[in-house]
């Protein structure tokens, strides 16, 4: 499946070698300077996050800060005013079970989708997709006036209750698409097996949607672990505030915000899901290759 | 658990596939009632009557509808969210498909530039917001200090009407990761064979582009563009954590005027029907960009 269209010219005909080689050249030029462009950003987080109090914006800049102070690393963990400790546990709360619940159920979906017949099934997916375009702010207000009724609108109850019911519609869609990519031919086998349906998706066809789960995994921790909306809403009490509440609680007051421990602490949020990504980079990719997103 | 020996006696293998369909989509069909169809009639009803958050919503008709036409902001704020919409989506839509054209070779150094070209969409909005917030203040910026360094007039960027727009839009560039991601599974998944094909007749990089590349990535073009305008038309955090949709209200785009409605003036009832308006407004573009897929859009020869 490697579409590794860079190493053929050579057998270019009318293009001589010097061209193939001028031409990659260009691209390995131009990557690199996207990827400079692109880490811009990242680098000025760095700078803010090592830099001393009050130095921050010290003019005129150094490509270093100066002083650099390692210290920030356990001062943006201590927090100014709370330990962000609990923040740390209860995002991970959220993030873990939200995406644990979301792949779950949009598996079970995108299965019944892709595989079994029911009445209604076309439409419903119909309905499934039509709720991509869904804008959040439309559903907002009535769901917390929902959960206002029934005395559940604090906490991380809210945020993660509903996740556990068919997570996202693009989840749903992304792994129906995985599993109508999959012969009938293994579900034929497992029902000769005596295999019902239950145990054919969680036996048979799971393992092989390691990929796919792995890239929507990725994605939807990494939304969750982000969320701050959500959160504002519903997490409004000290023992159920997620990291980012922490972070800007901390280290955002108006009266005197750190903005090197603000720029630390967001950092240190990154990076878990960052080195997750790179270690996972090859089946993330492939997850997508598999959902026949790219073959429909 | 096995679902399927709870029906002790089927009638036939379809009605028990069939009771098996709806199990297995259950979570799905509740949440769908509870989560999104419900509060999609509720915003619905909501937007016919006057509904300060105190007291009981009141009927009042079209009212609210009727009254948007005359609302200065809101004309505003569909005229920033349409420029906003159209410019985000060709960055997200093109320069990630050019971007991920780069990306998709091997060699030294590729998933590095990768990882990097995705990294910035992981940080989170109220720190991008933070850093972008500072990098280009007018008076202490970073990018003013170069501008102003090599001789270039210093700018107004955020505190400007005429930047804050154009500024925004282009800050979308280090957000479009996951539309890079698609693109890239999506080059990996054209045949190679192809390609050898059309090399062997001769033709350059523009033309294995324009006869290859395009036409079997075009339904993967197709969700990028749906999945941008969704995401466009909904922006809301840039624009409430840099500019507040200031100044002058060149940044205020829809959701953040119906964020303001709701939870600063407390009218729940014309916030829902400016919401109702978007997700309409949302389900049109979408469905109009649909109906043209079938002109610029190539499927294998593979029927569902």
């Amino acid at each position: 499946m490697k579409a590794n269209n860079r190493s053929l010219p050579q057998r270019n005909r009318n293009s001589p070698e010097t061209s193939a080689v001028y031409n990659s050249r260009i691209i390995v030029a131009l990557s690199f300077l996207v990827a400079i462009i692109m880490i811009l950003p990242i680098y000025y987080m760095l700078y803010l996050s090592f830099s001393a109090r009050g130095k921050e914006f010290a003019f005129p800049p150094t490509v270093i800060p100066k002083p650099f102070v390692v210290g920030n690393i356990v001062q943006a963990m201590k927090g100014d005013t709370l330990p962000l400790w609990p923040n740390f546990r209860n995002s991970l709360t959220y993030a873990g079970l939200a995406t644990i619940g979301a792949l779950l159920t949009e598996s079970m979906v995108g299965f019944a989708f892709a595989r079994l017949r029911f009445p209604g099934r076309k439409i419903l997916f119909g309905i499934t997709v039509g709720m991509l375009i869904m804008p959040f702010v439309v559903t907002l207000i009535p769901r917390f006036l929902l959960f206002k009724q029934f005395n559940m609108a604090s906490g991380l109850t809210p945020l993660i209750l509903p996740v556990w019911f068919g997570g996202s519609p693009y989840g749903i869609f992304l792994m129906r698409q995985f599993f109508m990519s999959i012969p009938y031919q293994i579900d034929e086998a497992a029902k000769l097996d005596g295999a019902g349906p239950w145990r054919t998706l969680w036996l048979i066809l799971m393992p092989q949607a390691l990929p796919v789960l792995v890239a929507l995994g990725m994605l939807h921790f990494a939304y969750f672990w982000n969320d701050l909306l959500g959160p504002l809403i519903y997490a409004q009490k000290q023992d159920s505030k997620v990291l980012t509440q922490g972070i800007i609680f901390n280290f955002m007051s108006n009266w005197s915000p750190t903005w090197n421990l603000f720029m630390m602490a967001s950092l240190l949020m990154i990076l878990p899901v960052a080195i997750v990504f790179l270690i996972l980079q090859r089946r993330f990719r492939q997850g997508f290759l598999f959902s026949g997103l790219g073959g429909r | 658990m096995d679902f399927s020996n709870l029906i002790r006696n089927p009638r036939s293998s379809r009605s028990r596939e069939a009771l098996a369909g709806y199990l297995f989509a259950a979570p799905w069909l509740i949440g769908l009632a509870v989560f999104q169809i419900g509060p999609l009639l509720a915003s619905f009803a909501y937007s016919f009557t006057d509904y300060p958050i105190i007291a009981k919503p009141k009927f009042i008709g079209m009212d609210n509808y009727s009254r948007m036409l005359g609302d200065k902001l809101f004309l505003t704020s569909i005229r920033v969210t349409l420029t906003y919409t159209v410019f985000s989506v060709l960055i997200y839509v093109v320069a990630s498909l050019f971007l991920a054209m780069l990306c998709n070779r091997s060699g030294q150094g590729v998933g590095l530039v990768r990882l990097l070209v995705f990294l910035p969409s992981l940080i989170p909005p109220f720190a991008a917001a933070v850093l972008w917030g500072w990098m280009f203040n007018t008076d202490f910026g970073i990018v003013n200090y170069v501008l102003t360094s090599i001789g270039l007039p210093q700018q107004g960027f955020f505190q400007s009407p005429s930047q804050a727009l154009p500024l925004t839009i282009i800050l979308g560039f280090w957000g479009m990761g996951s539309a890079f991601l698609i693109y890239l599974s999506g080059l990996q998944s054209v045949p190679t064979d192809l390609y050898d094909a059309i090399v062997i007749d001769g033709a350059g990089l523009l033309r294995k582009f324009w006869h290859i590349t395009l036409p079997m990535l075009s339904p993967v073009i197709l969700f990028n563009t749906i999945i941008g305008i969704v995401i466009s038309f909904q922006v809301f955090d840039l624009a409430w954590l840099l500019t507040r949709g200031g100044p002058a209200n060149s940044t205020l785009v829809w959701v953040l005027y119906i964020y303001r409605t709701a939870f600063e003036q407390f009218e729940m009832g014309y916030s829902s029907a400016l919401a109702v308006v978007l997700f309409m407004t949302v389900a049109l573009t979408a469905g109009v960009i649909f109906r043209t897929s079938r002109w610029w859009v190539y499927y294998e020869a593979k029927i569902d």
